[in-house]
């Protein structure tokens, strides 16, 4: 499991120091832009003034380096860092110098732009519907059109100005070439009210877009919308504010929060992204609980689409081999996972080499860290899923093994007594009465020499029957022949102990399940016999149903319940029952007696 | 001359007790042959190794005594004593076995088989009091 929990998505460059190298870089503008503003703003606004610069500048740049920190390929995080950029050169607009009072002036009118850029991106980095593009272009004309070139035909820029800080006592357009107040009286109003319809266009096209798309990015665009919405509000009350009474307080107030709206939209971007961050937390965590912990791949698959809201969604996986080739999850091959049709692939890699793919719809790509920990989480249910099916696997093959090897033994025990049978036993017997021929031959002539040869049978005829005994230790022929019913009753017979045996539904089972029986009421009655103190009696139940139950019971004084199993003996005859698939039990109370019971699945056709 | 029941001899006309040896064991055919040749009175008319062929034997030879072991493949001499009994009850069935009697003997329905021996117990002599004592009134 290790391995997959390392596991990479390859769409993933390694972790590189571009997220820090920005944040310093982002530091020093900052700083530099701050000094700026210190060094030059008007006095009862220079707090205000560098506050609010200060956090555009440092909020989307930072922000944007702990993106690159986490994935150097952040397509918004660059643009995120580009707009920091871009607005902190805006301080310039409050210098005393006219030129760079100028430029810094003119530079906010391209600030607009990329804000619009910047909240149609979101948060992919990349505009994708032509309605989006067409709306960037539009802006992007509008400050082409209506606002830059202005500069080069107006002696003061318009105040106040919620960039600069001197009010109406700004310095003068240092960009101008003429003066054309006839055009800026058509320009100016026409330019403000287009601002405020695009920006409200961008409204309508983010809410348009919430509505749309996927849960997920839904909660990364409701505070998006929400700021958006607030500045075009702002914008057209200062538009309204400014044309009526410029010197208003009113003007001021609304004038700084438009400003301020720009370092708020970073915070709806982050808080966006926390969202979204939340959300894919909640996603995983029902992924995790819709898995359980017996997923499959057909599942598998159902649940990631589920919760990662696709239901496109497709796990192919790889299977190694010469070639090896992608499967998907009914083993059926399929063509190598790419990115086609809006949909994009995130692989998972164990040790460099594939294991399996994500096919999923692209608006999950912006989150690549989520789908990547979906995937790898799935998988390692499916990995798992495996392994616990292996060790199935194995414990069912070791018992399969067990009872093969109880099967041999038995086998084994009853070729030896078939040998002994047919062998040893029939020419001693065969040797015993020939004796007994030779004797009865030789009783007239020599009786001496008969009497002798009798001595000798007596001896061949103890013989046979201590080969008899041992064969019958070895496997009972009565069990093979007769079952266990007639094998438990000569056994009992045997038994130096008075022991009575009851039979209930005893029929013929195979031979491994009457041998574990015989044999195990036979080691427990030897137990009793040789170990068990103060037994006078044992008692031999058997009976038979779904299953094969049995228990030997003796009236000794029995034992401490601790001690149980620890004899060998018993340990065998726990195994042999659990080679069967049975169970065993012993219980024993002192001064009442031990008791050895077993219990057998009886499968039919046993 | 051979029967499909097993290896045949011919029946003596002499009054001569017939003796049926069946068994799978070739050492204790051959002991029980040497046996009956050298016991006055009795005469081998066959043997067989299972009781499927003691069957068709006893069919076709007509033996009095017929000394059947207990423990065969295929049918064993238990069920054979039962259907020999049923088939031909003038005939006198022997079980022989090398287990001990008591064993076989609960498995053995009392008028199916005249007695019930010890194999290593087979001789002359136990063959004369087998006779003398069920020979008269066999089964």
């Amino acid at each position: 499991m290790a391995d997959i929990a390392e596991t990479t998505s390859t769409r993933l460059r390694p972790r590189t120091s571009t997220g820090t190298a920005v944040a310093l870089t982002g530091a020093l503008v900052t700083t530099a832009a701050l000094w700026f503003v210190a060094a030059n703003a008007a006095d009862e606004d220079r707090a205000l003034s560098m506050v609010t610069r200060g956090l555009a500048i440092a909020l989307p740049i930072g922000l944007g380096a702990f993106r690159l920190n986490r994935n150097p390929g952040d397509r918004f995080a660059k643009l995120l860092v580009a707009a920091g950029l871009v607005f902190s050169l805006t301080s310039l607009a409050e210098a005393d110098g006219a030129v760079p009072y100028s430029i810094g002036r003119a530079l906010v009118w391209v600030v607009e732009p990329v804000v619009v850029y910047l909240l149609l991106a979101f948060p992919t980095g990349r505009i994708t519907t032509a309605v989006e593009r067409r709306l960037v272009w539009a802006v992007v004309l509008l400050a082409g059109l209506l606002y830059l070139p202005t500069a080069l035909i107006e002696e003061g820029f318009p105040t106040p100005n919620p960039w600069a800080s001197c009010g109406e006592q700004c310095p003068h357009n240092a960009l101008a070439l003429g003066s054309a107040p006839e055009v800026m009286d058509v320009v100016r109003p026409l330019r403000e009210v287009l601002s405020v319809l695009l920006f409200g266009a961008v409204v309508v096209v983010l809410w348009r877009r919430t509505r749309r798309v996927r849960p997920m990015l839904q909660h990364a665009l409701v505070p998006v919308v929400a700021i958006a919405l607030g500045r075009v509000v702002a914008l057209a009350a200062y538009d309204v504010l400014r044309a009526t009474d410029g010197q208003s307080d009113a003007t001021g107030v609304i004038g700084w929060l438009y400003l301020f709206s720009l370092p708020a939209i970073t915070v709806c971007f982050a808080i966006g992204l926390v969202n979204q961050r939340v959300f894919a937390a909640g996603a995983l965590e029902r992924l995790a609980l819709e898995l359980g912990p017996h997923a499959n791949a057909a599942n598998l698959r159902l649940a990631m689409a589920e919760q990662l809201d696709d239901p496109e969604l497709r796990v192919v996986y790889w299977l190694p081999g010469d070639p090896g080739r992608w499967i998907d999850e009914t083993g059926w091959p399929v063509k190598p996972p790419q990115q086609e049709n809006g949909q994009v692939v995130t692989k998972v890699n164990d040790g460099g080499q594939p294991v399996a793919a994500v096919v999923h719809d692209a608006a999950l790509a912006q989150d690549p860290k989520f789908v990547e920990a979906a995937s790898v989480y799935a998988l390692a249910t499916l990995e798992n899923e495996r392994l616990i099916g292996r060790l199935h696997g194995s414990l069912r093959e070791l018992a399969q093994s067990r009872a093969r090897l109880v099967a041999v033994a038995d086998e084994e025990r009853r070729r030896i007594e078939r040998d002994l049978h047919d062998g040893a036993q029939q020419r001693l017997v065969a040797l015993r009465i020939k004796l007994e021929l030779i004797a009865e031959r030789l009783q007239e002539l020599s009786p001496h020499d008969a009497a002798a040869l009798r001595e000798l049978e007596d001896v061949v005829e103890t013989t046979i029957e201590q080969v008899r005994s041992f064969a019958r230790g070895i496997y009972p022929a009565l069990l093979a022949e007769r079952g266990l019913d007639e094998a438990l009753r000569a056994l009992a017979r045997d038994c130096p102990l008075p022991t009575a045996v009851y039979t209930e539904d005893v029929e013929r089972y195979s031979h491994e399940i009457e041998a574990t029986v015989y044999f195990t009421v036979a080691e427990a009655l030897q137990n009793a016999t040789k170990h068990a103190r103060g037994v006078t009696a044992a008692t031999i139940h058997v009976r038979g149903g779904e299953r094969l139950e049995f228990d030997v019971h003796d009236d000794g004084e029995g034992f401490a319940p601790e001690t149980a199993f620890t004899g060998v003996g018993l340990v065998n005859f726990r195994d042999r029952l659990e080679a069967v698939g049975g169970e065993a039990s012993v219980r024993s109370t002192p001064n009442y007696g031990t008791t050895v019971s077993g219990s057998i699945p009886l499968e039919v056709g046993t | 001359m051979t029967a499909p029941g097993g290896t045949l001899k011919d029946r003596p006309a002499d009054g001569r007790v017939g003796v049926l040896v069946v068994d799978d064991q070739l050492l204790f055919r051959e002991a029980a042959r040497e046996v009956i040749a050298a016991t006055p009175g009795f005469e081998l008319v066959g043997e067989a190794v299972s009781g499927e062929q003691a069957l068709r034997a006893a069919d076709e030879l007509c033996p009095d005594l017929i000394l059947l072991d207990v423990r065969m493949p295929g049918m064993g001499g238990v069920e054979a004593a039962a259907r020999l009994h049923k088939a031909h009850p003038d005939q006198l069935v022997v079980l022989i076995s090398t287990e001990q009697p008591d064993v076989v003997e609960r498995r053995v329905k009392t008028h199916d088989a005249a007695a019930i021996v010890p194999k290593h117990c087979f001789g002359a002599a136990l063959l004369r009091s087998l006779w003398r004592m069920y020979g008269s009134a066999p089964g």
